[in-house]
């Protein structure tokens, strides 16, 4: 049985911007097990990119961590990533957490060969010669099924298609042996006949090397395609956490539902799409009580003035609103 | 079975490309493409990134002027109009684009973005506020934002204002250039609901661009599927999500991921290899070649046509000669 | 039966490109006889180097001239050579301050290297833009060198066009920067030269690059000949095919479909010469798509080979073969070419994969019987009508 190797508990992250604060991620926490691919799902603003961000305190000014704990599983313990000090966080990220993001082309540096960029993150963290790192580098191309990699190292990223491009960045990325590799829409800009390349290569590397990969997207798709568990979130909270198949046939929260209804699948026949009447919430502001009340068909009075507790409607299935607790009126 | 509307008959669009001095290459954007688009319905064109549909709807509609081929607006050849009908015709073919951030001025109040263009054409539309209102209504927004500034709207909003802006031409044809790719998913769904409605009120007929294969099945009857500047095969929505003939279709069908796990898991993937050709240096014979499955020596030389193999269905591929 | 093809660079458009060259030559030297400035001195010795090129191409091109190579070395020799004298003639006589210090009408000078730039680009173009598409990679070959002549020209325009407007003394120190870029060929045609030495080794390497793909054909028997003859940069094919007499109706559309790839795969082929004959002489792989000894009535993944000995229509073999594991149907079209077969039994011939197999010279043949061994006879009656 799988164990948690990541447990975010309570996590907080303000902006503070002139035209306010802007709570961006505001109590969220959830679990993440080893050799699962967890979703983190949501729309613009919901908060899902700076949660990730903020696992390995990547958040620039004027953002800021104000509170919550990261816990990561290291060597059978668990250590605090938050209160970690710079030089061991330091060693952490890229390799033992590592990032895919979205757009390849400013991931690489346009200046340098794509194997002296494997090969540089190899050098950051382990004790060997340029030569290891250089062969180690042909390595990781081959693994992520770049076609004769002894030729692709002395290319520069210009030289590469936007397909091989996100390939050498996952490269990068999976290189030192990741316990965790967190992708921040991984496929967005990517086409769709390449996109499948790289879901093929992802779950891949799930599968032999047993690293869990943290999925981050508004793609429902791309969810449905390869999470084992998905976490929705709305406005910096998370609203609902289910496995995938429970996600997407019995959603409970009324903005999971949703967001179901309104992505249209190609495999049925649909005349109408749903959509979720208004709009995202202003953060500096939001909402008093549960941040959804405003677009919620079945609001409550209670919705609109606590925040609802997170309850454990089945085993794993986690849902943040007042229909499941009580509705406060028992 | 109704008259074509628009019929393009071997569009190309060659973007040139300095070599040296003088000496140039081509990028062929698009490279030989011939279509009907029917009164009243929507045709979707589909394809990845680079494949020419973005220039295709703008040559259409000569924002671009073609390289080559003709364009039919009822049974005329546009390219043959004088500027008397070419302005007619401008005025009958709208454009609603992808991005709504740059498309709409944001120097101009709503107001005057959307009566700009009938103002131009001389069209008299009674009372130019209460036109404006009317379609402001009937694109989901209020009669208070008559005389704001873009930056005041979110990017559904703005998505509306531009269809609306196409709406005050009374057009008859309107191409949709991924319309809603820059939203989020539950504002792109009451875009497109709406796009659909007030296809059928206004009597509509449409182009709808887009790399995303479930909204375009959503928004069309009939999908053309585009690679690297050629159609390689049309057919109705449902006919061709049952069964893709051309390899790249199939392809290209069996990679989306369909938002339901028991389904997109259980379906087979053809990964394909490889990626698409460079459009200045195509190789010979068919594009899809180094990448086909089913390559057999007479693509490597020679290119297949679009045929019509049933009725509704068209492909370009020598499996089907 | 027996097909020729034969697929040649147009000879005339080489004519053309002599045409050019000798235009480039001859306006060359006589403005320097008549304006005397070092500047054009270099241009003399690029021109001639233009026709390098085109005489390789035409040597090539020719069927006793490819064989007997000798003239052609020995003229791309005296072509370099003379170049690279008249090059290093104009350093001495530049060093020897031999040159006079006032050029004559630097104007006339300025124009007529001006005329020689215009000429070289229009050369380098319509060289280009004649060359029959199939050739294009030759095409631009051919039209290198006149890029020589246009960055030549425009560099030995400078002394005199300043000359011209009065500043005399720098033309003649302009030269050595002519020269720099007048050398920059040189080094490509004793790659040239040298690559002829080594003609042997690079004519087998292309030799067996056709080789392997054509036998990659199932319905090509065997490559009984093949010659390749390479003159430095370009290369002429001579072969021969051998198919069997299955497909002898389809000796045209086999000989188009070779010959195009060919040419595309092999960037320096300047022709080929071939030709396919049709043999009953062999053996060829007939598959039946079958379940134990029942013929399927859809191509699965199972069938039968039979191994038929066409000269005397006899079975001399039968095997059982998994098409594919993977049961897609790509998967298994694919292995029915990697396991060669000739010709396919089918009781319902779907029209794709008629397409297949007609696309890779495979017979289709149609059979009504439903047991293996049925169907073992009947293939042998339809092989005799077919081959009657």
């Amino acid at each position: 049985m799988s164990e948690p190797i990541l447990r975010v508990e309570d996590l907080r992250v303000y902006f503070y911007t002139y035209a306010g604060v802007v709570k961006a991620v505001e109590g969220v926490s959830f679990e993440v097990y080893s050799g699962e691919v967890f979703g983190l799902i949501g729309e613009t603003g919901c908060g899902k990119t700076v949660t990730s961000r903020a696992l390995t305190r990547l958040i620039p000014d004027p953002g800021r961590i104000e509170g919550g704990r990261v816990l990561f599983r290291i060597n059978s313990e668990w250590v605090d990533l938050l209160k970690l000090p710079d030089s061991e966080l330091r060693k952490i990220r890229g390799s033992l957490i590592s990032y895919i993001f979205q757009d390849p082309s400013s991931a690489l540096d346009p200046l340098y060969t794509a194997g002296y960029q494997v090969a540089e993150t190899i050098i950051a963290h382990n004790r060997v010669s340029w030569k290891e790192a250089w062969l180690k580098a042909i390595d990781a191309l081959r693994s992520v099924l770049i076609p004769d990699p002894e030729a692709r190292v002395k290319n520069y990223p210009h030289e590469l298609s936007g397909g091989m491009k996100q390939r050498v960045v996952i490269g990068t990325s999976i290189v030192n042996e990741p316990k965790l590799l967190i992708a921040d829409e991984p496929t967005t800009n990517v086409d769709v006949t390449i996109q499948a390349q790289i879901i093929d290569l992802l779950h891949q590397l799930k599968n032999l090397r047993r690293t869990s990969i943290m999925l981050i997207t508004h793609n429902m798709g791309l969810i449905a395609e390869m999470a084992d568990r998905v976490a929705v979130m709305y406005a910096g909270r998370i609203a609902e956490i289910a496995n995938v198949y429970t996600l997407f046939e019995e959603p409970l929260h009324p903005y999971t539902q949703g967001l179901i209804r309104c992505v249209p699948d190609p495999t049925k026949e649909i005349k109408e799409l749903y959509p979720i009447p208004g709009t995202v919430p202003d953060l500096i502001n939001p909402p008093k009580g549960c941040r959804f009340w405003p677009r919620c068909s079945k609001a409550m009075d209670i919705c609109k003035r606590e925040v609802p507790p997170r309850v454990e409607v089945s085993k794993g299935h986690f849902v943040e609103c007042w229909l499941y607790a009580g509705g406060g009126h028992e | 079975m109704s008259k074509p509307l628009i019929s393009v008959r071997n569009l190309k669009k060659y973007f040139p490309v300095r070599r040296f001095l003088f000496a140039k290459d081509y990028v062929k954007a698009v490279d030989g493409v011939s279509f009907d688009i029917y009164e009243g319905e929507m045709f979707g064109v589909v394809g990845e990134s680079g494949c020419g549909k973005t220039t295709l709807g703008r040559t259409i509609l000569l924002l671009i002027p073609p390289t080559a081929g003709e364009i039919y607006y009822r049974g005329e050849n546009i390219l043959e109009y004088d500027k008397e009908k070419l302005k007619e015709f401008r005025r009958r073919a709208q454009i609603v684009f992808q991005d709504p951030y740059s498309s709409l001025d944001p120097r101009q109040t709503i107001f005057d973005i959307i009566i700009e263009g009938p103002r131009y054409h001389g069209i008299d539309v009674g009372d130019p506020e209460e036109f404006v209102v009317s379609l402001l209504r009937k694109v989901g927004l209020e009669e208070y934002h008559l005389y704001r500034y873009p930056h005041e709207f979110s990017g559904g909003q703005k998505q509306r204002i531009a269809i609306a802006r196409a709406l005050a031409m009374n057009p008859e044809f309107i191409v949709f250039d991924e319309p809603t790719s820059a939203l989020d998913v539950s504002v792109q769904a009451s875009i497109l609901n709406m796009i659909k409605q007030l296809q059928k009120e206004f009597n509509l007929t449409g182009m709808f661009i887009s790399h995303d294969l479930a909204v375009v099945k959503f928004m069309s009857q009939r999908i053309g599927v585009m690679y690297v500047g050629r159609i390689v095969e049309i057919g109705d929505s449902d006919e061709l999500f049952k069964e893709q003939l051309h390899p790249y279709t199939r392809a290209l069908f069996s990679a989306i991921p369909i938002p339901n796990p028991r389904v997109t898991r259980s379906k087979k993937k053809m990964i394909v290899k490889g990626e698409p050709p460079s459009p200045i240096h195509l190789p010979r014979g068919c594009r899809f070649y180094p990448r086909c499955p089913y390559a057999m020596p007479i693509c490597r030389t020679k290119e297949p046509d679009l045929m019509e193999i049933d009725k509704n269905r068209h492909v370009a591929c020598w499996l089907y000669r | 039966m027996e097909k020729r093809i034969f697929d040649v660079f147009p000879k005339k458009m080489l004519g053309i490109a002599l045409i050019f060259s000798s235009v480039l030559f001859i306006f060359s030297t006589l403005l320097y006889l008549f304006t005397r400035t070092p500047n054009v001195v270099a241009i003399i010795a690029v021109s001639l180097i233009t026709y390098t090129n085109t005489l390789t191409a035409l040597f090539v091109c020719s069927e006793k001239l490819r064989r007997n190579s000798l003239p052609y070395i020995v003229l791309l020799i005296i072509l370099v050579a003379v170049s690279v004298g008249i090059l290093v003639f104009e350093i001495y006589y530049l060093l020897a301050g031999k040159f006079v210090a006032e050029i004559v009408e630097p104007g006339y000078a300025a124009l007529g290297l001006l005329i020689l730039l215009i000429l070289g680009y229009f050369a380098n173009q319509i060289v280009e833009k004649i060359t029959p598409e199939l050739y294009w990679r030759v095409g631009r070959f051919l039209g290198e060198d006149y890029i020589n002549v246009v960055y030549v020209s425009a560099f030995a325009m400078i002394g005199p066009a300043i000359a011209f407007f009065g500043v005399t003394s720098l033309d003649p120190y302009m030269g050595f920067l002519t020269l720099l870029i007048a050398f920059m060929p040189i080094p490509g045609k004793i790659r040239n030269i040298r690559m002829y030495l080594r003609r042997e080794e690079i004519a087998k390497t292309v030799e067996e690059t056709i080789r392997k793909w054509l036998l990659s054909i199932p319905a090509i028997k065997d490559v009984p000949e093949i010659k390749v003859y390479s003159l430095g940069p370009l290369a002429f094919a001579e072969f021969g095919v051998m198919v069997s007499e299955l497909i002898r109706d389809r000796l045209e559309v086999l000989g188009d479909s070779i010959r195009v790839p060919i040419v595309d795969m092999i960037g320096n082929l300047v022709g080929i010469h071939a030709y396919l004959s049709t043999t009953k002489d062999t053996q060829v792989l007939v598959g039946i798509p079958a379940e134990d000894s029942k013929v399927s009535s859809k191509l699965t993944g199972k069938c039968v080979v039979v191994r038929v000995d066409l000269n005397k229509l006899e079975v001399i073999g039968t095997e059982r073969v998994e098409l594919s594991d993977l049961k897609e149907e790509d998967e298994i079209l694919r292995s029915l070419i990697s396991k060669r077969l000739d010709a396919l039994c089918l009781r319902e011939v779907d029209k794709k994969i008629k397409n297949y197999l007609d696309g890779w010279f495979i017979v289709p043949i149609q059979i009504k019987s439903d047991t293996v061994d049925a169907a073992r006879k009947e293939l042998i009656e339809n092989l005799r009508k077919l081959i009657e």
